[in-house]
């Protein structure tokens, strides 16, 4: 009797604990939080964008009038 | 036996537990680390947008900064090299623009005397200004090229 209840209190602990294991979370809910990430960060992403557009508009353009001279 | 039994029981029951706990514990960071992952791919996906518009845009004012000084080279050429020959009395209507005309009116032949009626008057300023154009870098460029004739508000003096 005694190992029937072990048996069975083994089994059961074996399938919550399996349970437990699956309980991962899909593709869909990763990108869902990931987009939630996103646009909670996405105001200091622009504005770091926007700095660093700043920063390096100078070069881009001596970069693309180089290109354009030389293309001419 | 029994006693046996159940420590076997108990041990395996232990083990399956590890095991479970173990592997709860590794999908969640593993859910973490894919999350993480997901985030830093949205994140290089918008910086590398920014970082296109950024070039376009630069390319845009590196076009119009171009296109003036090709403007400007251009009509500094034509007030210059080409001046349309006139005759004294063209240079009358010609002179009447004033300020501001893009096409800078010739001097007049400089063999008339000044009789007082204005031919050969003094040179008169006209202030040609070009630029504009797109983007943050587009600069008006102003020449100034003095030319003569007009009615000869000076000549009248002599």
């Amino acid at each position: 009797m005694k190992t029937n209840i072990l048996r069975f209190s083994a089994v059961l602990l074996v399938s919550a604990t399996l349970f437990s294991c699956g309980g991962g979370k899909t593709a869909e809910e990763i990108q869902a939080e990931a987009q939630t990430k996103f646009g909670e960060a996405s105001v200091e992403l622009a504005e770091e964008a926007a700095a660093d557009c700043e920063s390096n508009m100078a070069a881009y353009t001596a970069a693309a009038l180089d290109s354009i001279k030389m293309a001419n | 036996m029994k006693k046996s039994s159940l420590y076997k029981m108990g041990a395996l029951c232990l083990t399956f537990l590890g095991a479970g706990t173990f592997m709860a514990f590794d999908d969640a960071q593993t859910d973490e680390q894919k999350l993480e992952t997901a985030y830093q791919q949205l994140v290089t996906d918008f910086k590398m947008e920014q970082d296109a518009l950024c070039k376009t845009q630069a390319l845009a004012a590196a076009q119009a900064e171009w296109a003036a000084s090709q403007t400007e080279s251009i009509g500094g050429g034509t007030s210059t090299a080409t001046p349309t020959p006139s005759t004294g009395g063209s240079s009358q209507s010609a002179s009447q623009g004033g300020n501001s005309t893009s096409t800078p009116t010739p001097p007049p032949p400089p063999k008339k005397e000044p009789t007082g009626k204005g031919g050969a008057a003094a040179g008169k300023t006209t202030t040609t200004t070009t630029g504009g154009g797109k983007g943050a870098a587009a600069k008006g460029k102003t020449t100034t090229t003095t030319t003569g004739g007009g009615k000869g508000g000076a000549a009248k003096g002599k």
